[in-house]
Parts: C-alpha cells; structure tokens; sequence
C-alpha cells in the first residue's frame, strides 16, 4: 500500500524579514550613493530616465525596487512591484539564494556564474546595476565583508573611502 | 567533408550546492505547480524528502509525496495523481522509483491501456508531463535513458528522459560498495567505448566529463568503504560529495547509452552476465562491462582511432603530456587495467580481473570476442 502525505512547504519568515530589512537598507544606500559618489551617478547618468529596476526572489520576493526620475532623481521606490512599470527585473531564483548573497556566503558574480540568477531587461543596464550594486556594498560593508561580496576590492582614494563613506551612511539612514 | 551527427539529450541537469534551491524556478518554467513525488522507503526514513520541502519553502510548489512500498502500487499512485490534480513527477529515489515514475507518466499522458496492452510500445509521440529525478543513489544509468521497462514489455522514446536532474551531496544515501562499483564500472566503459570509438564530438564531449568523474572517485570510495559495508542510511559527509560524482557519471552515461543502444561493451556485459551460472555481487554487470571494454580495446588498438586521447580523461594532462603519441594506447589500457587491479586489492572478497577469471569458458570466450569487434570504428 502507498504511504502518502502533503508537503506543506511553509514559509521561512526569520530570513524573509532580514532579507526585507536587508534590501530595504541597500535600496535607501543607492539612492544615498547616486547623489554624493562620482562612480554610482556616472552609472546612473547612462540609464534612461523614468527607469526602474527591481532586485528580488522569485517567486514572491522580497523585492527592492530603485528608480530614476524625469528629472534624472534616483528614488527608493520601496518593496512593492504591484502597479509599476519595471524595465528590469534581476531576480534570484529561490529566497535562500538571496539570502546566501545577502549573508555574504556568495559573491554576485559568483551567485551568476552558478546561475542562481536571471534577468529580465536589457542586458548593459543589467550590468550597469550589477557595477552599481558593487560599489554600494563596498561604502556599507566593512573591507572583509566586501571582499566577500565583490570580485575584486577597488582601490578607491581616501576620500572616497572614508567621505563619500560617511555621506552614504548618513544620507541612507536619514532617507536623504 | 564534415560528418553529420547527432547527439540529443533532453535533460538538463543541475550537480552541485544548492542545486536543488533552482527546482522550483525550472518547473514554473514548465508550468508545473504542483509536483506528485514519489520515493522509496529507504530515503523517507532517512529523511530526503525534508531536504525537497526545504527547497521548496517561500515557493508556491505544493508537493504530494508518495512513498512505494510494493510493486502493486501503481494503481493507487495512478488515481492518487488525477484525483488530487497533480501536474508534474518527481522521482526521488533510483531504480524502481525511476521506472515507476516513468510509466506513469506513460499512463497519464497516453492512457493506462497503453501499458496493459502495448501495441506499439516502441513509438511515444509527444510530450509527456514534466518529469523531475533526483537520484539518491549511484546507479547504471537506465534512470536517465529514455526507456522503462512495465509488465514485461519494454518502452523506449526520448521523450522518457526526465526534463531535470538535479543531483546533490545533500539526498545522496549510504550505498553497499558493490552497487558504488556496478554504477561506476559500467559508466567507465560505457563512456570509454564512445570517447574512443565515436567520431561524434557531442557525445565524445559527455563521454570525457563521464570518464574523468569515475576516475576521480571511484577508487577513493571503494578504498574508504568499511568493508564493502555501507548500509542504506545516511551517507557520512566525506563520503557523500563522491557518490554525487558517481551518480553524476551514471547520469551522463544514461544519456550516452540513449543516443549508443549497440554499445558493444553493454551487449557483451548482459551475455555474461546471462552465460554465467550464478551470477553474484562479485560479477556484476558494471565488472562484466568493465572486463569487456579492456577486451575490446586490445583488440582494437591498431584500428580504434581516438584510443590514445583516452589516456587524457583517465589521467590529467601532465601525465597525458608525459606519453609519447604512439604509447598512448597502450598507455590508456594499461590505466584501466590498474584501476581493476587496484579496486581488487581493495576488495576483501576479491574480483576477478580476466574473462578466465570470471569463470567463462575459452568457448564462451570465443564468442564475447567475436561480440567485441568494430567493423568500421
């Protein structure tokens, strides 16, 4: 006789909420990097305006979504993807994907490479993103988590180091 | 002029950590939601199924699980799956759970009298449902070739190749040491055979990531094992990223044997195995094919054309650098016949190295070695 059962899949609801705060803060550290760091509004300035991209897990997130406005603003759009038009969707393919890179047990490049991830939009603004992700993890994380998260630490000047550092701080945690 | 070939291979397999958190991604994109899972005793009380619903979680697959205890069942997996609305199979298992899951899918999709009474068993058209494997054992690669076997009656088409394989150190179980060495024998000869006697880049390809995936585990399990002792419980950590590897190289020769059913190391592997009296775990169908492919190739070292470049998978490229050209082919049989002698030694009941060995007759011999040619290599 058959032994059957119902797998109820379940929800992991610790790494769901760290995952949240985690994108939340990031997406608040963009827009912080687009207004004071060179590098991050140079990339920006190559985007169309009214662009939006969103980072997230498939299939039901959590997502960050990041927009620049008509006027060239890059905005924190928040974790919602309902009624918005999205040019670029770069999505892990399981939460505990994400949260492998999140908890830096896996670089990004390294997170592509065993193709844990999929893109849905073009591909230089992809990678645009993906150079811009890079370097707002370098001002957030200190030099040896980084060097965990990115596939090369820069070699950046002081004053980008330490500066441009602060500013992005301050700016992502008072939402400026 | 070029040659035309083919190789197909409807499988897309996924090997390594986390390997199975993309499950759930690959089958939405095959439109399935809800997978019906069946599996075999051994790995539900060993607990593999928890490592599925963990890949599963924050995901919207909702799978049923069930669990073969007899060969009657396949009537009630049959009503289970419709009455329940599943859309998709996964076998979490090897062997019997493979076949099982296989010809339901044929029942599914072509109707349960299909099976009863096949007319045609040879000729599937069409897609079946998706079709998910993930193997929690080193096995001959049957699991991953497009056919299976139901009441007697033998069912082969491409379309039986499962769409995934996803295979990981995390669902890989305690195996007895002679299943590890059947698994790997006969996926080294199989993978052998086609790298050096197939002009077909494609599957030559798949041959060498076969050869050099035995070759880098097989001798270092059978000298781990205690004893030949491995019973079906969880496989300790050191042992299971190996058996991974292995069931890997089965995986591969699966779809080698798919697109090569004439492998002549395969139809002298099954003669013996029909000619010997008592046929045993230290005689099994891998060691017979094993035995067969060094047969095979010393007949062949002077027409086999690709038999040196053998030497590269079976070794590294500083030792394949080391050999001059023309002793590579010698230097390629000579590798196999010491892995033989070195899985001997560390056999506690031995195995026999040599058709004579083995107990055949020079009559039956005879005709093994007529079987073991190559008109047009």
């Amino acid at each position: 006789m058959t032994d059957f059962m119902e797998i109820s899949p379940g929800r992991h609801h610790r790494k769901r909420l760290y995952l949240s705060c985690m994108l939340w803060f990031f997406g608040r550290a963009v827009q912080a990097a687009a207004r004071v760091d060179d590098g991050v509004k140079s990339e920006f300035a190559a985007m169309p305006d009214n662009f939006t991209f969103c980072l997230g897990a498939f299939p039901s997130g959590p997502y960050m979504v990041v927009g620049k406005d008509s006027l060239g603003r890059v905005r924190h759009l928040g974790s919602s993807i309902a009624d918005r038009t999205i040019h670029l969707h770069m999505m892990f393919k399981n939460p505990a994907l994400l949260f492998r890179v999140f908890s830096f047990q896996e670089s990004t490049p390294v997170a592509n490479a065993r193709n844990r991830l999929y893109v849905h939009g073009d591909v230089p603004q992809a990678c645009a993103v993906v150079r811009i992700m890079d370097m707002v993890q370098v001002f957030l994380l200190p030099k040896f988590l980084a060097k965990r998260a990115v596939k090369r630490y820069p070699a950046w000047p002081l004053k980008r180091r330490t500066l441009v550092r602060a500013q992005v701080y301050v700016r992502a945690f008072a939402g400026l | 002029m070029t040659a035309l070939n083919h190789f197909l291979c409807r499988t897309k397999t996924a090997f390594g950590t986390h390997a199975l958190d993309h499950l759930p991604f690959d089958l939405s994109g095959m439109n399935a939601r809800k997978p019906f899972v069946i599996t075999d005793q051994a790995a539900r009380d060993a607990g593999v199924h928890m490592v599925l619903a963990r890949a599963c979680r924050d995901t919207y697959l909702a799978p049923g699980l069930a669990t073969l205890t007899d060969a009657g069942d396949f009537e009630t997996l049959y009503h289970l799956f419709v009455d329940k609305g599943y859309d998709s199979i996964i076998a979490l298992g090897t062997g019997q759970v493979v076949q099982t899951a296989k010809a339901l899918n044929l029942a599914l999709c072509l109707g349960p009298e299909r099976l009863r009474s096949p007319a045609d068993p040879g000729q599937i058209k069409g897609p079946l449902l998706p079709l998910v494997y993930i193997p929690t054992h080193p096995e001959s690669g049957q699991d991953t070739a497009g056919e299976t076997s139901f009441s007697g009656h033998c069912f082969v088409s491409a379309h039986l190749m499962p769409d995934i394989a996803v295979i990981t150190a995390d669902t890989m179980l305690g195996t007895p040491l002679a299943a590890v060495l059947d698994s790997g024998l006969s996926s080294l000869a199989a993978c052998c055979e086609v790298f050096a006697f197939s002009g077909n880049p494609f599957a030559r390809s798949y041959a060498y990531a076969g050869v050099c995936l035995v070759m880098d585990t097989l001798l270092p399990l059978a000298q781990q094992s205690d004893h030949g002792d491995l019973l079906c419980q969880k496989a300790g950590k050191h042992r299971r990223l190996p058996l991974a590897k292995l069931t890997h190289a089965a995986a591969v020769s699966g779809y080698i044997q798919s697109n090569f059913p004439n492998l002549k190391t395969r139809q002298a592997g099954a003669h013996i195995t029909a000619l010997h009296p008592a046929p045993s775990a230290t005689l099994s169908s891998g060691l017979c094919m094993a035995l067969a492919l060094v047969h095979l190739l010393e007949n062949s070292k002077d027409t086999c054309p690709w038999l040196g470049k053998l030497l590269l998978p079976l070794t590294d490229a500083a030792h394949y650098a080391g050999v001059p050209g023309p002793g590579q082919p010698d230097a390629a049989v000579r590798v196999i016949r010491e892995l033989l002698q070195a899985l001997y030694e560390t056999l506690p009941q031995g195995m026999p190295e040599t058709f004579d060995e083995a107990g055949l007759t020079p009559r039956q011999i005879s005709e093994i070695s007529n079987l073991l040619t190559y008109a047009h290599p």
